[in-house]
């Protein structure tokens, strides 16, 4: 290493220094947690040594070669046990950091594999273009210095939406080792398995990066998509091994057996060297404290980013949306406006810009020319944009394992990195702001799928139908596959007909029959990986000519395309003139105006099934009925988050079947308690929009996965009667998606942790009567919710022996009840 | 509520949405009993549809064979004469396998196969069929066409060894839209049972290609208003031969009716298949043979300037500038004299203006720029490339810079125009060059006078 660049180290490691300390003064090492603070928690994650492993022997020479020439001569110890497993002929999950090598373990054991013998042929399946255009790079460089010194041709092609169609031929047939998406795997290769059968026939690995991008809907139809890969890699009689890696997740193997339905093997234990780091928390101080109203994160992001630009750190923020990534970038030039050439190295990165341009801000970054970027999520997953020295958070986003990972783009090898999060006002943010050995202490969250969900298998039963003929034998999922191919066939779309009888595979006990597909429709097309149900809305700009600016999918459709309603698209505002709810268009206006609209659903939930009920009786799940309907909307202003209006709405009931938990407040512990039925209704309201966030946090949901439907007793309000027991008041916790995608099992076996985590958010928010981060608005609960709803809660915990104020005393440390 | 797994899966069968609708208008369709494979009775459906039910190891297939004998006639078209112009069009079929290459190397083999598939659907892919593959071949003077239909999708390796047998004997085969639909849909089905694709080595002619440059906009003379731009089998037969078809089972029926065969058996409806087929085979043939009489014949026998036109740009792909040249000139000459085609005769006269600048005549080449200038009805952006053509010419090699400097102006008075500031810049260096001439004459003191005045700029 040169003198100037060790100076150049030593001077970033003093300037971190200051920043930290101006940030957080005082000492680090054994510094308590301070809930009630602006820096909530300051933590220290020691450096790390690396851990080598030599290049296995059964490496082949030319390789090996290749990457010592790219200055890899030994092995990190996660690498080499990848090796070892895929040569055993095991699948693995890789879940070691950001920038831990996790790209070898999947590319030395295929480019292994492909000089060994030509043939071989692997799939690399990415969750977005970017990032397998980006792996394709690394990749390239590889091959090409093979290329260059032992003359092996090796074939890496990116296969997309964007591929050209002159290339596609060439492609299917020579690429060794095809990039794509699950997408495209879906409606552009799977349904044209015969153009690839020289890929299917040899196909030796399946590459799934960033595995845990596929929870939920998407993980589900993903689990289905290998379930149609399996069926024809076992038609042309090959047998892949899958190489995935996943960001840390509490349940990788879990995922990753349950996607591809294989046993897997679990690579945890990174052997890459690691620097120290330090994580703080900030919590924006408190402006009002009656309203609970704190001050802007977005400002205080400003703050702290700012402060480690000025030292010449190099730094990524991450903002929660389009919006705040622009506003964010306008501020931080604003901020450095009278240091020459400064605002020029700040810049902002987000989906929407033109790829040119994102390639040019991920060099500036690799080769430290642009000091600062502020970047969506775009950023999270693994684009190469080499280590950074401080990675700012505005805003929790939303899951432990994506924190670490965003956090993660900051850290040299060798280097002290620093990384802080800026909670929001957002309940879940003050949680985790709040409660900072929830985040370092707990492990990250579960990844869950329903991949037997029978909308989405439907679906693909009819894909896999068209792709290849089901035999009468045929299984595929859980459910029954000839039973789903009955009803098929009552609705014209698959025909059974006997099993072909050909000389070439003449063995005794053929199958009977074969379902074939007989419609003229292509089936991919009409399904999206990304939701559950192609049906969708298309939202149509008539500011000048008419033209589709965006769709959503059906559910969705309501609560955001009202009549009236403020949709938002790449920061831009558009009103809602007209909905046309039997066209599936809504007609919109781009307009200047300082609110969006918050849409108030009404919903009824009915109970069809119980499929438990826990030991105390309270907390349940099971299949119910929903029947939802939009009834209004409301006015907020942005950033203060004020209510500025409202306005009523007519539009048709949307109703599903799907799985739901549920909280049954016994009558008694409501009668028990001194207040009017008016503020136990408060109360219960407070409790429910408290207990909704909490479940998102434990789900590692999304807010719109979950509804919320909330049954107070059927008594009208202000009469002095008591709940009865028919009318039992009850709060559903349901799964947004027509069958279930399977939340509601989970939060029922967590229910313990969601009842303790939404009394530890109630009790410790420093509001008096309930704000936006515990039980909601003042103006919208009543002025008790927040205490009714904690003495609720503390029946339901087993505090109320001990518990009725809100001291920090009564946070009980509940780490070990956790069921995770 | 539905509880049973049977009717949850109606229920989201039903519909793309039905699980969103009111549930009250949810109308599920009665369960059925598992049903077992329906069994074609083959002599049956080969009596129905007058064919042949072929049994072998891979399984069944229903060849259907007929003879379209000489004196039976397609429109006012007989198929004697079809068959006769196909059969002496080998000098105009090496024209063609010039001007389109077929994409296994080597020329069009005389010995040519008509072909036409019917699919169970236009998307492609693994779960699209081709239930009918229809072939037509000159034989004693007529024509014979036999159809392959799959009696059920067990029997598809019979289906596919039978069409591969057949071809095997086969020169070329002849379609229409056949290299981008049919055969790679065909190939799919070849690779799906892993069985070599007979056409691979085949030369394969897409008649069209040459039909939409010889006929695609012809407007019609008889006839109900058609799309002008239609270019479809079923337009041109009516054009070339005043063919009809009567009782056609349209496009989008052809799926169905083969469904409906596949799940009950019901045969019948499968005869106006085949004959739709046929038909499409024998118009192939015709507007195969039209094709060859135009490029054997040479521009006299086009009986349209825009068909001229076509032929020219056949005969310019193939490399037979000659008589590209001479379509050209024709064509322009005709729709000069009809009157009412100015686009026929500017994309003519341009056409032969870029031939000839190829061709280094540069003096001719200007002469059909000029004539496209001064056409009536030419469309303002051909005539823009004519008067620009043509100041480069002036500027460069008549010489003639004042007439290049008012081509320049012309182009600019044409508000517009695009790229105007190459314009403005052409039209800066001629007027600097009429300048340099002015200064050059003797009078001014000669060329020395030229370069001490030029030297400083």
């Amino acid at each position: 290493m040169s003198l100037p660049a060790v100076r150049s180290l030593e001077r970033k490691e003093v300037a971190l220094q200051g920043a930290l300390e101006r940030l957080a003064p005082g000492p680090w090492a054994a510094r308590e947690d301070t809930p009630d603070g602006i820096i909530t928690a300051v933590r220290r994650l020691p450096a790390v040594e690396a851990r080598f492993a030599p290049f296995p022997d059964s490496i082949d020479p030319r390789l090996r070669a290749a990457l010592e020439r790219r200055g890899i001569s030994q092995l990190y110890t996660h690498q080499a046990e990848a090796v070892a497993h895929i040569a055993a002929g095991r699948n693995i999950v890789v879940t070691t950091p950001t920038a831990s090598g996790k790209t070898l373990c999947y590319n030395l054991p295929v480019i292994d594999a492909v000089l060994r013998d030509v043939s071989s042929r692997a799939l690399y399946l990415f969750p977005t273009k970017a990032l397998a255009q980006d792996q394709m790079a690394e990749l390239h460089e590889l091959v090409g210095e093979l290329a260059e010194h032992s003359g092996e041709q090796i074939g890496v092609h990116t296969y997309d939406g964007d591929t050209p169609a002159d290339a596609r031929r060439t492609i299917r047939t020579r690429a060794h080792v095809v990039l794509s998406n699950p997408d495209m795997l879906h409606s552009g290769i799977l349904p044209h398995h015969p153009r690839w059968a020289k890929l299917f026939e040899n196909l030796r690995y399946v590459v799934i990066d960033e595995l845990h991008a596929y929870r939920g809907v998407f993980g589900s139809h993903l689990c289905n998509v290998l379930r149609r890969l399996h069926r024809i890699a076992k038609h042309y009689r090959s047998d892949p091994q899958f190489i995935c890696s996943s960001a840390t997740i509490a349940n990788p193997r879990e995922l990753a057996e349950r996607l591809a339905e294989r046993p897997f093997e679990l690579i945890s234990q990174s052997g890459a060297p690691r620097g120290e780091k330090f994580f703080v928390f900030v919590n924006p101080p408190v402006v009002n404290r009656e309203l609970g109203i704190r001050r802007s994160y977005l400002t205080e992001t400003r703050r702290v980013a700012g402060e480690f630009l000025r030292r010449q750190l190099q730094v990524i923020v991450f903002a929660q949306s389009r919006l705040s990534t622009e506003i964010l970038t306008t501020y931080l030039k604003e901020d450095f406006e009278d240091v020459p050439g400064m605002p020029e190295l700040i810049r902002g990165y987000r989906g929407g810009y033109l790829p040119m341009r994102r390639r040019e801000i991920e060099r500036g970054l690799r080769e430290g020319l642009v000091k600062g970027v502020v970047s969506t999520n775009a950023l999270e997953l693994g684009i190469d944009i080499g280590a950074l020295d401080v990675a700012v958070l505005a805003g929790y986003p939303g899951t432990i394992a994506a924190t670490w990972q965003r956090a993660g783009r900051a850290g040299r090898r060798s280097l002290r990195s620093a990384a802080v999060l800026v909670g929001s006002s957002a309940p879940i943010d003050q949680f985790v702001v709040r409660h900072p050995s929830y985040f370092f202490d707990a492990s990250p969250e579960h990844a869950l799928i329903n991949p037997d969900n029978l909308h989405i298998l439907v679906d693909h039963v009819k894909c896999a139908a068209f792709e290849l003929p089901f035999s009468t034998r045929d299984e595929f999922g859980r459910v029954s596959v000839q039973e789903v191919l009955g009803v098929l066939q009552d609705a014209g779309l698959v025909h059974l007909a006997a099993a072909a009888t050909t000389a070439a595979d003449a063995d005794a006990d053929a199958a009977p029959g074969q379902w074939h597909w007989t419609s003229e429709s292509y089936p991919a097309d009409a399904v999206s990986l990304r939701s559950i149900s192609s049906d969708n809305f298309v939202i149509v700009d008539q500011t000048n000519a008419a033209r589709v600016i965006a769709e959503t999918d059906f559910t969705s459709g309501p609560p955001t395309l009202h009549p009236k309603a403020i949709y938002m698209i790449e920061g831009r505002l558009f009103q809602v003139e007209r909905l046309d709810f039997e066209g599936r268009k809504a007609y919109v206006k781009q307009v200047d105006c300082d609110y969006y609209t918050d849409a108030i659903t009404h919903s009824r939930v009915a109970i069809l099934d119980r499929f438990a009920t826990d030991a105390r009786g309270v907390a349940n799940h099971g299949e119910v009925h929903v029947v939802s309907r939009v009834v209004g909307f409301k006015k907020i202003k942005f950033y203060t988050n004020e209510n500025v209006g409202s306005g009523e709405l007519d539009l048709p009931e949307q109703q599903m079947h799907t799985t739901a938990y549920w909280l049954e407040i016994p009558p008694d512990i409501l009668a028990a308690l001194p207040y009017a039925t008016d503020d136990r209704r408060d109360g219960i309201f407070g409790l429910a929009f408290a207990m909704k966030q909490i479940a998102t946090l434990l789900l590692m949901c999304a807010g719109h996965d979950v509804g919320l439907s909330i049954n107070a007793g059927s008594s009208a309000r202000g009469s002095e009667e008591s709940f009865t027991d028919g009318d039992m008041p009850r709060i559903f916790i349901y799964d947004a998606y027509p069958g279930g995608i399977g939340f509601s099992e989970p939060l029922f076996s967590l229910q313990v942790a969601l009842l303790e985590r939404t009394r530890e958010l109630i009790v410790g928010c420093p509001c008096e009567n309930g704000c936006p981060s515990c039980v909601g608005p003042v103006g919208q609960t009543g002025p008790l919710a927040k205490t009714v709803a904690l003495r609720i809660l503390d029946h339901l915990t087993g505090h109320e022996l001990h518990a009725v104020s809100s001291s920090p005393a009564a946070i009980a440390s509940t780490a070990e009840e956790m069921p995770f | 509520m539905p509880v049973n797994l049977s009717d949850r899966l109606r229920q989201v069968v039903a519909g793309a949405n039905g699980h969103l609708m009111p549930a009250h208008g949810v109308e599920l369709p009665p369960a059925s009993p598992q049903r077992a494979p329906v069994k074609i009775d083959g002599r049956r459906v080969a009596g129905i549809l007058a064919g042949d039910w072929l049994e072998s190891a891979d399984g069944a297939v229903l060849v259907v064979d007929r003879y379209y004998a000489s004196d039976r006639r397609h429109g006012r078209e007989p198929v004697g004469g079809i068959v006769e112009t196909i059969e002496n069009g080998s000098s105009a079929l090496e024209i063609l396998s010039n001007a389109w290459p077929a994409r296994a190397g080597g020329s069009y083999s005389p010995r040519l196969c008509f072909f036409d598939v019917e699919t169970t659907g236009l998307a492609g892919g693994a779960g699209t069929q081709a239930f009918l593959v229809g072939c037509a071949i000159v034989e004693d003077g007529g024509l014979r066409i036999r159809q392959f239909l799959l009696p059920g999708f067990e029997h598809e390796r019979a289906l596919l060894a039978s069409v591969a047998e057949f071809t095997a004997a086969q020169g070329t085969l002849v379609s229409f839209n056949g290299r981008s639909f049919d055969a790679p849909l065909v190939e799919t089905r070849y690779l799906l049972h892993r069985l070599t694709f007979p056409f691979a080595d085949l030369p394969h002619l897409d008649m069209l290609h040459p039909a939409r440059r010889l006929w695609k906009q012809r407007p019609l003379v008889a006839g109900p208003a058609l799309d002008e731009d239609s270019c479809r089998l079923s337009v041109l037969e009516r054009h070339l031969a005043g063919y009809h078809r009567i009782g056609d089972v349209p496009g989008f029926e052809i799926p169905s009716r083969y469904f409906r065969f596949v799940r009950d058996g019901v045969a019948h409806p499968l005869e106006a298949v085949l004959e739709h087929n046929r038909i499409d085979l024998v118009s192939l043939a015709l507007v195969t043979a039209r094709a060859l009489r135009l490029i054997e014949r040479g521009p006299r026998a086009a009986t349209h300037p825009r068909e001229c036109l076509g032929l020219g740009r056949v005969y310019e792909r193939a490399g037979v500038l000659d008589s590209a040249e001479i379509c050209y000139r024709e064509a322009a000459a005709l729709a000069g004299r009809i009157g009412r085609e100015p686009d026929v005769q500017a994309d003519a006269l341009r056409r032969l203006a870029l031939l000839r600048r190829r061709s280094r005549r540069m003096v001719e080449a200007a002469a059909a720029w000029e004539e496209l200038v001064n056409t009536p009805g030419c469309p303002s952006i051909l005539r823009r490339e004519a008067r620009e053509a043509l100041a480069i010419h002036h500027e460069h090699r008549s010489r003639d810079l004042q007439m290049a400097r008012s081509l320049v102006l012309d182009v600019l008075a044409d508000q517009t125009a695009r790229r105007r500031e190459l314009a403005e810049h052409r039209l800066r260096r001629i007027e600097r060059k009429i300048a340099i001439r002015e200064l050059a004459r003797p009078e001014r003191g000669g060329l020395f006078a030229v370069f001490e005045e030029a030297a400083p700029a």
